[in-house]
């Protein structure tokens, strides 16, 4: 369906992922399927915590089951790049309960 | 009651269907109109789906927010929705940013309806009556 929120646009992009287990992977969106199955590369995941910054861990080419995903974001690289990570305090985001 | 054959084979076709769409998503509400009924099913169940999946093209360009079943809330306008009630969101902040910073750098965002718990709209653009008639006229059959 043309309509439809499809991620074709999102594609070699960078793209933040909020999976169900409350992860936060970053990466450029390769290829994505009806089930939202992602596949990304160049990824790291960002580990939030109260105690320090944010951690970035490089993860590399990732493929990702859609049916753990929650969010997609297109990553505005200005906004990504005036954020101070090392600052950045938070509780890790909660994990979803179906 | 007693069902004929292909009526029997359709309405475990439909059961069947319901049940793997139920699996595959959270929608229990969409399905409880059929639940209550245990008739033979007249129309396929992809119906069920069709009443929220137009309601909700008729609600986009209007500002929305949508609670995940994380607690996340997020509000932005309404860019389009899918058969599956993905939802994309353009403008996006999330409601409370100094709980949940995780989300800062994204402006625009495709939200799997899978994950969605609820969607707030715009007082407005609810239209209680139709909505009522529109359910009633599925739970008959069409």
């Amino acid at each position: 369906m043309s309509t439809g929120p499809g991620l074709e646009s999102l594609v070699d992009q960078n793209i933040s992922v909020i999976t169900n287990d409350g992860r936060n992977i970053v990466g450029i969106l390769k290829g994505f399927d009806q089930a939202t199955n992602l596949i990304l590369d160049e990824s790291h995941e960002r580990v939030y915590s109260t105690k320090e910054g944010v951690q970035q861990l490089v993860l590399g080419l990732y493929i990702i089951r859609g049916d753990n995903i929650s969010i997609v974001g297109e990553l505005d690289e200005e906004l990504d790049a005036s954020l101070d990570l090392s600052k950045l305090r938070a509780h890790p985001l909660k994990p979803v309960i179906h | 009651m007693t069902y004929s054959g292909s009526q029997l084979y359709l309405w475990l076709k439909v059961e069947l269907t319901l049940f793997i769409l139920r699996e595959h998503s959270g929608y229990t509400l969409l399905f409880c109109v059929r639940d209550q009924r245990r008739t033979p099913a007249t129309h396929p169940s992809s119906d069920y789906k069709m009443l929220f999946f137009s309601y909700f093209k008729d609600l986009v360009g209007r500002e929305v927010t949508v609670e995940l079943k994380n607690d996340l809330a997020i509000r932005g306008t309404l860019h389009s929705v899918d058969q599956y009630l993905n939802i994309k969101l353009e403008n996006t902040r999330v409601v409370d940013q100094d709980k949940y910073p995780h989300m800062l750098s994204v402006r625009n965002c495709f939200i799997r309806g899978s994950v969605v718990r609820y969607v707030q709209l715009p007082p407005e653009g609810v239209d209680v009556e139709l909505l009522h008639d529109a359910t009633r006229r599925e739970a008959r059959g069409g």
